[in-house]
């Protein structure tokens, strides 16, 4: 090749590169040579769904700045490029015509744009003037580094612990659960399970709607010849029902007594796993009040504990015939069975949430159904990242990274020389959980109403927050209080706010997102966010720096530098917290390569944030190798698999009572705290169904969704209806002692309840069924009940339009 | 010789577009790359640098053509 | 060639009665649930109530583009289409094919949404008709262009709002502008076979749409072949098969 030649293919490279990036929007990420080819002028990138916890992986196909089309990812380990109608659709829920655009905030009851300036200073003023009553409402779909920044902005800089995420309401009881278990949070199995089990076992759990990704990994097994037996413990039929072999419909709360009647059935067969129980279980019994460590027992003990759980005694509590509990402990005393339980919000949204977690658990150790490919107690989550951010980045009022508690010293102080604070910055008090957040939010000052301000971010509480019209409303009359919401559309929340920060949302922004088995999974930015929409993560971390110009102490680290001090390659630090400087650097993967230390305390080891890059995903632990690779950990506990396990072939290395073992505990039966009666006939529960996210503000806005399923309904048998002389579609009012919501019948519905029980879904902003729900919650966790209150449920009077 | 790097933004309309592109072809100073969208890299060589300058206010005098950007441009071979 | 096509025919009447059963059982089962006037009757009368229809009026009543079905069912018994007929079919076909295909997915790659009703409780019966694609009574049930799922309604859901007697709110505004279907495929050179210009992932049964069930303007002039990637090259990357790139550093 001659120069001139040489020459022009230099001048021919650059020009064609610049002609990518001008034409695709000035994104300097579609640039050729570092991404997949462009066919269409369509680039496509890897990025998690932004809906539901099984975390699928979609390719994102983008073309001149916008999402036109999205495609299962064949790639990725999850869901093997089948996606659910959420996720083929997650692509639109970016252009609904009413995306906020611009900061908004209430003058004379009404919401008028501002400047971003003014903004963060009104935000920043509020944190000044009173740190301890500022506080930070997040969410199971933060990413990893927005839940990152946020935690340490209120732990490390405002030194309050008031921080506490939307994540609460729905996966607090599985967290206890696996604390009291096995002495640390999360399962041992994985997705890997559902391809090897012979039953799988579903406790008040809906996986065809809520994870379908995983209902089809597990039914197509059957399509290919495979045998696997499906059985269905619920409240009410549902889609899963449908394709399972034995559906068995209990009352409310009765899962405690069921769980109890397989143990006894297990324990007095003598069909349970002796040598496993013998060699890996320690027994345990409750304390008054409740914790998480209880109190020893022996086998002995338990056994008497369980005698009165007899099947018929079981039967009588939950209505589950006695043969088809024997049925159920007859296939856990079965070793030739691979039996995996899933569970999701039925379990978890229980005021004895962590004892029906801890029951499953122990049915699972008790049979030594646990530790082997397709035998596994296995909770699912309902957000994209309510693993990630919430229970690894420890966004809750009591924790901190990786694991560690405010209330441990030692923990303190391991979080205090990673963020290097002076000794005693951080407050050894919990903050307040979430429905006393709230509570206090939505309570006068001079009545004890200590939390004045609230910064939501990700997150709907107006409508999905238990009891709403108590938790909720009444903040929104008393002056001093102040609510700030980050979000992307004009939700209940942001339209009852004092101020509105518009945000960039999914592939506007990049991303890292924690699934339900342990995976990491990253994301770049594809394209802009409309108007004047910015990062949550930059939104933090713009206030935190307004407050450290304001002097605020806690805004320094002991160095006297800033809390986030992020730098370019030369350790030069870049003003990140000017937006046209923000996407100078990653500031993704610095806030991540910082929080990854935290990760090794409690061997839920991460990866640098640039082998996530590479990867679908990857399960923690993810250990270096000699080689240099990075290996993760599929099954947890077992020797087989897990680089920690190295004594036993199953080693709880982090066991409640330190001797690598784990706790079956005993749990008795209660009844719940509010139970139908004269007054209140029925009960009521609450839940998702498939074309919906959470309070439908995304898939609301999604043609194909909100077609599919355009408005929430009370879902009544037959009988009932006919009982009240109601007909499909007709409008009747549901109220509880709390509330009330007009919303039409649809007999029988997606879902079949028993006589007597009624189900309204949530997705729908305009009938706001969390105006009737309870907010009665477990003792240990603090989530509230949302599956069951009582109810009635009347025709309107005659003449209402 | 000068060697610049161009970066053409060609107007949507299909037939002032096949118009531009079978102009630019007879070019012999032009070598066109792949179009992305209405972006269409150009190398153009010219004998000089005054050459090159006089063909960028040529090329953006064409109609059909919206914009001409320069990306580089190099000097290396001017006496 | 005639033996085969018999048998083909036989299955699918096969086919066809069976989906008549089950319909029918779907609709009994439903019907007598929509009819609760009887059970309202005794109560005092609502002028706002809508009327929940019976099952006498199921048959009569609307179904999208199966609205006439129920009059005909067995209308598509006798013999499946003929492979070996000609197909004459139009640019103008194709294009009408295609923005028809347009209206029921947000863009080309999008699981198409239902055009009729479906067992909104139970495990739908999709595959009874989808699985060999049919006709009933001149509407096509085309036959689904991918490996089987047994959860179909995970992916396809119905256009139209399924619960009975409500009154639907307006759909929501939406600006998303979606990838629209790829124009025909390159030839090397005229009466080459052309290549495959769209993605074959999830769309591996290419007589779904190209075969006899196919839309006219969509068929391939040669149905009864059934070897397709013999001769029609796919692309690499369209269907993630590309090798995989060098991620960007970040
Ligand atoms: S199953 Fe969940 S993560 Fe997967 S595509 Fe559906 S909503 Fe997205």
């Amino acid at each position: 090749m001659d120069r001139r030649d040489f020459l022009k293919t230099t001048a021919m490279a650059a020009a064609t590169a610049a002609a990518y990036r001008l034409a695709l929007d000035g994104d300097s990420a579609a640039a050729p040579g570092d991404g997949p080819p462009a066919i269409d002028g369509v680039r496509w990138d890897k990025a998690p769904c932004r809906f539901c916890g099984t975390g699928c992986h979609v390719q994102v196909g983008v073309r001149g700045g916008k999402v036109v089309a999205i495609a299962g990812d064949d790639k990725a380990e999850v869901n093997k490029g089948l996606l659910c109608v959420k996720g083929y659709h997650v692509g639109l829920a970016l252009y609904g015509k009413d995306r906020l655009t611009r900061p908004l905030l209430r003058r004379n009851g009404k919401l008028e744009p501002i400047s971003w300036d003014q903004a963060i200073e009104i935000v920043a003023e509020r944190a000044f003037g009173n740190p301890a009553g500022f506080a930070i409402y997040g969410s199971g779909q933060w990413t990893i580094p927005e839940g990152y920044a946020a935690n340490k902005l209120i732990k490390g800089g405002l030194a309050s612990n008031q921080i506490d995420p939307n994540a609460r309401l729905c996966m607090a009881s599985a967290v206890t659960g696996f604390l009291s278990t096995y002495g640390v949070d999360e399962p041992a199995g994985c997705y890997d399970d559902l391809d090897r089990a012979d039953v799988v076992l579903m406790w008040g759990n809906n996986p065809a709607e809520m994870h379908p990704i995983l209902f089809s990994r597990i039914i197509d097994r059957r399509a290919r010849g495979e045998t696997v037996r499906l059985i269905d413990l619920t409240t009410r039929r549902t889609r899963t029902s449908g394709f399972c072999d034995r559906t068995l419909i209990f009352k409310p709360q009765s899962d405690l007594a069921i769980a109890n009647g397989i143990a006894h059935l297990l324990v007095e067969s003598g069909t349970y796993d002796r040598a496993f129980v013998d060699q890996f279980c320690n027994f345990r019994k409750r304390t008054d009040p409740p914790s998480l460590q209880g109190d020893a027992s022996t086998f002995e003990e338990y056994r008497q504990a369980l005698a009165e759980y007899t099947p018929e005694k079981v039967e009588d509590i939950s209505g589950v015939p006695a043969a088809d509990l024997r049925m159920l402990a007859e296939l856990f005393g079965r070793r030739d069975l691979r039996i995996t339980s899933l569970w999701c919000m039925g379990m978890n949204q229980h005021t004895r949430g962590t004892a029906i977690n801890d029951l499953v658990h122990g049915i699972h150790l008790l049979s030594g159904h646990f530790g082997k490919p397709g035998d596994a107690p296995t909770s699912l989550t309902g957000q994209p990242s309510a693993c990630g951010t919430v229970r690894e980045v420890g966004t809750l009022a009591h924790a901190l990274p990786g694991g560690l508690v405010v209330a441990n010293p030692e923990h303190r102080k391991e979080a205090e020389e990673i963020w290097n604070l002076p000794a005693g910055r951080i407050k050894d008090k919990p903050g307040y959980h979430t429905v006393e957040m709230w509570k206090r939010f939505s309570t006068a000052a001079e009545q004890g109403g200590d939390i004045d301000t609230i910064w939501v971010q990700v997150t709907n509480p107006a409508r999905t927050l238990p009891n709403a019209s108590a938790l909720f409303d009444p903040s929104r009359r008393l002056p001093g209080k102040f609510l700030i919401v980050s979000d992307v559309y004009p939700t209940a929340t942001a339209m009852a706010a004092d101020l509105v920060l518009p945000s960039a949302m999914w592939v506007e922004k990049n991303g890292v997102f924690g699934n339900s088995e342990r995976r990491t999974q990253q994301w770049f930015r594809m394209v802009q966010p409309p108007g004047e929409a910015r990062d949550d993560c930059w939104q933090l971390l713009a206030v935190a720096r307004k407050l450290h110009d304001k002097g605020l102490p806690g805004m320094k680290d002991k160095d006297g530098k800033f809390l986030f001090r992020i730098v370019d390659d030369a350790g030069q630090e870049v003003p990140v917290w000017d937006w046209r400087r923000y996407y100078d650097v990653n500031v993704d993967q610095q806030l991540f390569d910082e929080y990854r230390r935290f990760t090794r305390f409690k061997h839920k080891d991460l990866a640098p944030y640039a082998e996530y890059v590479k990867a679908r995903g990857m399960r923690w632990p993810v250990v270096e190798q000699a080689d240099g690779t990075w290996r993760e950990t599929r099954f947890r506990f077992a020797r087989f698999d897990d680089p920690y396990a190295t004594k036993a072939d199953l080693q709880f290395y982090h066991s409640v009572t330190k001797d690598d073992r784990a706790l079956i505990w005993f749990h008795p039966y209660e009844p719940p705290p509010e139970v139908p009666d004269a007054g209140y006939p029925m009960w009521l529960c609450t839940g998702r169904v498939l074309e919906h996210w959470h309070s439908g503000t995304m898939t609301m806005r999604v043609p194909q969704l909100q077609r599919a399923m355009p408005q929430a309904y009370v879902e009544m048998h037959r009988d009932d209806a006919a009982a009240l002389g109601v007909a499909d579609g007709e409008v009747v009012i549901v109220e509880s002692r709390r509330g009330k919501v007009e919303v039409p019948v649809w007999i029988d519905g997606r879902g079949q309840p028993p006589r007597g029980s009624v189900f309204v879904p949530f997705f729908d902003e305009t009938l706001p069924i969390n105006q009737v729900t309870l907010d009665a919650f477990d003792p240990l966790s603090k989530q509230p009940d949302y599956k069951k209150c009582a109810v009635r449920v009347r025709r309107r009077p005659v003449g209402t339009p | 010789m000068t060697v610049s790097a161009l970066v053409l933004t060609l107007d949507p309309e299909p037939v002032s577009r096949t118009r531009v592109l079978e102009r630019l072809r007879g070019d012999a100073r032009l070598c066109l790359g792949d179009r992305v969208l209405d972006r269409l890299p150009v190398v153009a060589m010219t004998t000089s640098c005054a050459a090159g300058d006089a063909l960028f206010g040529e090329l953006g005098a064409i109609e059909g053509i919206l914009k001409v950007d320069v990306v580089a441009v190099d000097f290396s071979e001017d006496v | 060639m005639s033996e085969p096509r018999r048998t083909g025919a036989l299955e699918i009447g096969m086919v066809c009665v069976v989906a008549v059963a089950i319909v029918g059982l779907i609709s009994g089962v439903r019907g007598t649930g929509r009819d609760v006037r009887s059970y309202v009757a005794s109560q005092p009368a609502v002028d706002t109530q809508v009327a929940a229809r019976s099952y006498a009026d199921e048959r009569a009543a609307a179904h999208g583009p199966n609205a006439e079905a129920a009059a005909g069912w067995f209308g598509g018994l006798p013999g499946g289409p003929d492979p070996f007929a000609p197909v004459v079919q139009s640019a103008q076909d194709r294009a009408d094919a295609l923005a028809r295909r347009a209206t029921r997915r947000a863009f080309d790659g999008a699981p198409p949404t239902i055009p009729h009703r479906i067992d909104q409780h139970g495990v739908p019966a999709c595959l009874t008709c989808h699985d060999r694609g049919t006709t009933i009574a001149g509407v096509v049930a085309p036959r689904m262009s991918h490996e089987r799922h047994d959860s179909c309604v995970q992916c396809h859901v119905v256009a139209t709002d399924p619960r009975p007697g409500t009154v639907t709110p307006p759909a929501p505004d939406n600006g998303f502008v979606g990838l629209a279907a790829p124009a025909t495929g390159e030839r090397a050179w005229p009466g080459a076979p052309p290549t495959i210009p769209h993605t074959t992932r999830m769309r591996e049964r290419c007589d779904a749409c190209h075969g006899v069930y196919g839309a006219l303007g969509m068929r391939s002039s040669h149905p009864w072949r059934a070897s397709c990637l013999q001769c029609h090259g796919r692309s690499a990357e369209l269907d993630q098969r590309a090798p995989v790139a060098i991620p960007r550093t970040p």
